[in-house]
């Protein structure tokens, strides 16, 4: 690797009871990436960012960040990332420029409770109450939480989990405006969209282990097909059957009223299938890329959301 | 030194704007202090007493019987047939009925014989009714007979204050008031835990010991702001004094308050939920508060109960600001209580601090 990795794990374990949550994962971050890790609840997202926050100890494996090691320097860690848990954890009775000031007194250095303020959007919600912030504001004063110390490292668990779309623009633009300001970031996700349009690489875990990783273009590579067209059939499943042998289709699935063509080039495919249909109006007619869900649906068999 | 100033102070605010803690703790103790005080006479007015007589008396020793009564304060003499008082004297209405024989006296005779009835449900008023009665009876014997007493008591408190029920009462109240505003600190660590806000601390460099000091600190405060309203209420309403050093009881409350904490850390650190950390504070406060007498005292408690009673944090805490509110005493004369308090908290920081986690 041309730079030196911020953030180094390898071979970390950790289980709960009978239940084997991590199996061996190691990866490693450069700095200035966003590092993105996708996968179905419970494939281990969780525990992996815990162990490296230093809120879980691992039962073997490695970890370290900037060089420090994430069990025997806990502390020192600490002091240098910023963490955004699942649920954010604040007291409702508190108001958001307090609970900064709070958060701020734990750390040696960090930035003004002015600046993050501003740079969250709260302005206005300054002497608000916790208890009375929407989902999205509480996730962007969790975001500010997160930036109290300044820090070299920013683990985002599920930022934008449960939150309408406007709200989920508005955490992706801060995060990007972190990345630019230089920041290393490590987000879990399950949102496919999240993962493509944020991480500069991503990896795919599933039963606690990481079964794939690279650039998104990267992971969509190892797929045989580049995009789908969906349809309906309109009683013409036997003149669809012909495209099976089309060098730029990969595969043709029916339903009972459906097909899924999965090609190797769109363009090609869709006047294929246009051709096929000739005169007939061709309603509800799909055409889309493929997705980091596709990648999942590849590896697993299974969907990525449950 | 920062963090712990923050934690202090947040969780200070945090107690302050939390009004089912402040009616729980300060408001049940003062509302106790009013009604008791209201309803048993706060100015030690004494108890007044109905007594039944069978009839207006006609001989002459009758009638200095009769009159000596009539003549206390706190007597009303209510007259009528005897079966009718008996009735009464059932249902609460008088303390005693006395049958005055219609006979004259013949000196030198029988003594003139008052039957007297008297029902036990109202011990309280009884004792006195039976008191006034006796004084009067032995006051006439003197009195006829030209006799005067030959061995006479005379009964003087050495107390620095006449001790009113409201005395007795407030500095218990303040110790259950403790009590209230401190033992739900482990309900709280718990509901922490539950909602993810100590776990949340637990990626900050924030320690343990930092984060439970700083709550610790922000508890006392607050109890130590309750209890400063509370006595000044008890002093502005009833006259209620101080009798020791002020110092003294400043001390009291904050060992007080870390004491009843030491507890709620306990359960705090052995309940997982905290619904059942709720049942189980309950659990404890409610036999404490009355097994410690903080309403009334528990001398007469079954001797089984004696262990128990001796090793409640409440009981030594209410026996030393009963000490320290009617009596004038130093920090030695209240050792044995301030042992059994400090090693109250000792035994909890020893538990609590091995078995504390962040989730």
């Amino acid at each position: 690797m041309a730079r030196e990795s911020i953030i180094a794990v390898s071979d970390l374990k950790k289980a709960y009871g009978e239940v084997q949550a991590v199996a061996g994962v190691s990866f490693a971050v450069q700095p200035r990436e966003i590092y993105g890790i996708l996968g179905p609840n419970g494939a281990g997202k969780t525990t992996t960012l815990e162990i490296l926050e230093g809120l879980r100890l691992p039962d073997s494996g490695k970890a370290s960040i900037t060089g420090l090691d994430v069990v025997r320097n806990q502390r020192a860690v600490k002091e240098i990332v910023g963490v955004s848990l699942q649920t954010t954890g604040l007291h409702d009775n508190l108001t958001v420029e307090e609970t900064l000031f709070m958060f701020r007194a734990f750390y040696k250095n960090g930035q003004s409770v002015d600046e993050l303020i501003a740079r969250v959007n709260l302005l206005e919600k300054r002497k608000a109450r916790v208890s009375s912030l929407s989902g999205g504001q509480k996730q962007r004063l969790a975001l500010a939480l997160a930036l109290v110390n300044d820090p070299k490292v920013i683990f985002l668990d599920e930022p934008t989990t449960g939150l309408d779309p406007q709200a989920r623009l508005s955490i992706w633009e801060t995060i990007e405006e972190l990345r630019d300001a230089g920041k290393t970031i490590i987000l879990t996700t399950h949102y496919m969209e999240e993962a493509e349009r944020l991480c500069d690489r991503i990896a795919i875990m599933d039963g606690g282990k990481i079964i794939a990783e690279g650039t998104d273009k990267e992971l969509l590579g190892m797929l045989d097909f580049s995009g789908t067209i969906e349809g309906p059939l309109n009683g013409l499943k036997e003149q669809l059957q012909e495209l099976k042998k089309e060098e730029t289709t990969v595969k043709v699935i029916f339903t009972e009223d459906r097909f899924y063509l999965h090609s190797k080039d769109l363009v090609e495919s869709l006047r294929q299938v246009l051709g096929k249909f000739e005169q007939e109006a061709v309603k509800d007619l799909v055409v889309r890329r493929a997705t980091l869900e596709d990648v999942f649906i590849a590896l697993t068999g299974r969907v990525l959301r449950d | 030194m920062a963090a712990f100033k923050a934690i202090m102070i947040s969780h200070f605010k945090l107690l302050a704007r939390n009004k089912t803690h402040i009616i729980g703790s300060m408001g049940i103790a003062v509302i106790s202090m009013l009604l008791f005080g209201w309803v048993f006479g706060g100015e030690g007015a004494g108890i007044n007493v109905n007594i039944g007589l069978t009839q207006k008396a006609e001989g002459q020793l009758q009638e200095t019987f009769v009159n000596t009564l009539e003549g206390m304060e706190q007597v009303t003499l209510v007259y009528g047939e005897k079966e009718e008082l008996i009735e009464g004297l059932k249902k609460g209405q008088t303390s005693v009925v006395l049958e005055v024989p219609e006979e004259p006296f013949v000196p030198g005779q029988e003594p003139l014989v008052i039957q007297a009835y008297y029902d036990a449900s109202s011990p309280m008023t009884l004792q006195a009714a039976q008191g006034i009665v006796s004084q009067t009876v032995t006051g006439i014997n003197y009195a006829i007979t030209g006799h005067s007493p030959v061995v006479s008591l005379q009964w003087e408190s050495v107390d620095v204050k006449k001790i009113r029920y409201i005395d007795f009462l407030t500095p218990g109240l303040l110790g259950m008031l403790l009590m209230w505003a401190n033992l739900y600190v482990g309900v709280g660590l718990i509901s922490m835990r539950e909602q993810g806000i100590l776990k949340r601390l637990g990626v900050t460099p924030l320690r343990p010991l930092t984060f439970i000091s700083g709550k610790t600190a922000a508890q006392v405060w607050f109890s130590l702001f309750q209890a400063v309203i509370f006595i000044g209420i008890a002093m502005a309403m009833f006259d209620v004094t101080v009798a020791s050093s002020k110092g003294l009881l400043l001390f009291l409350i904050i060992l007080g308050s870390l004491s009843m904490m030491s507890i709620g850390f306990l359960i705090g650190s052995f309940v997982p939920k905290t619904e059942s950390a709720n049942a189980v504070t309950m659990m404890i406060s409610f036999p404490m508060m009355f097994l410690s007498g903080s309403y009334f005292p528990v001398d007469g408690a079954p001797k089984f109960l004696e262990p128990l009673i001796r090793v409640l944090p409440l009981t030594h805490l209410n026996e030393a600001l009963r000490s320290v509110f009617n009596s004038q005493v130093v920090l030695w004369d209240i050792q044995t209580a301030v042992l059994v308090l400090l090693a109250w908290i000792a035994g909890s920081i020893l538990v609590s601090s091995r078995v504390f986690r962040w989730q």
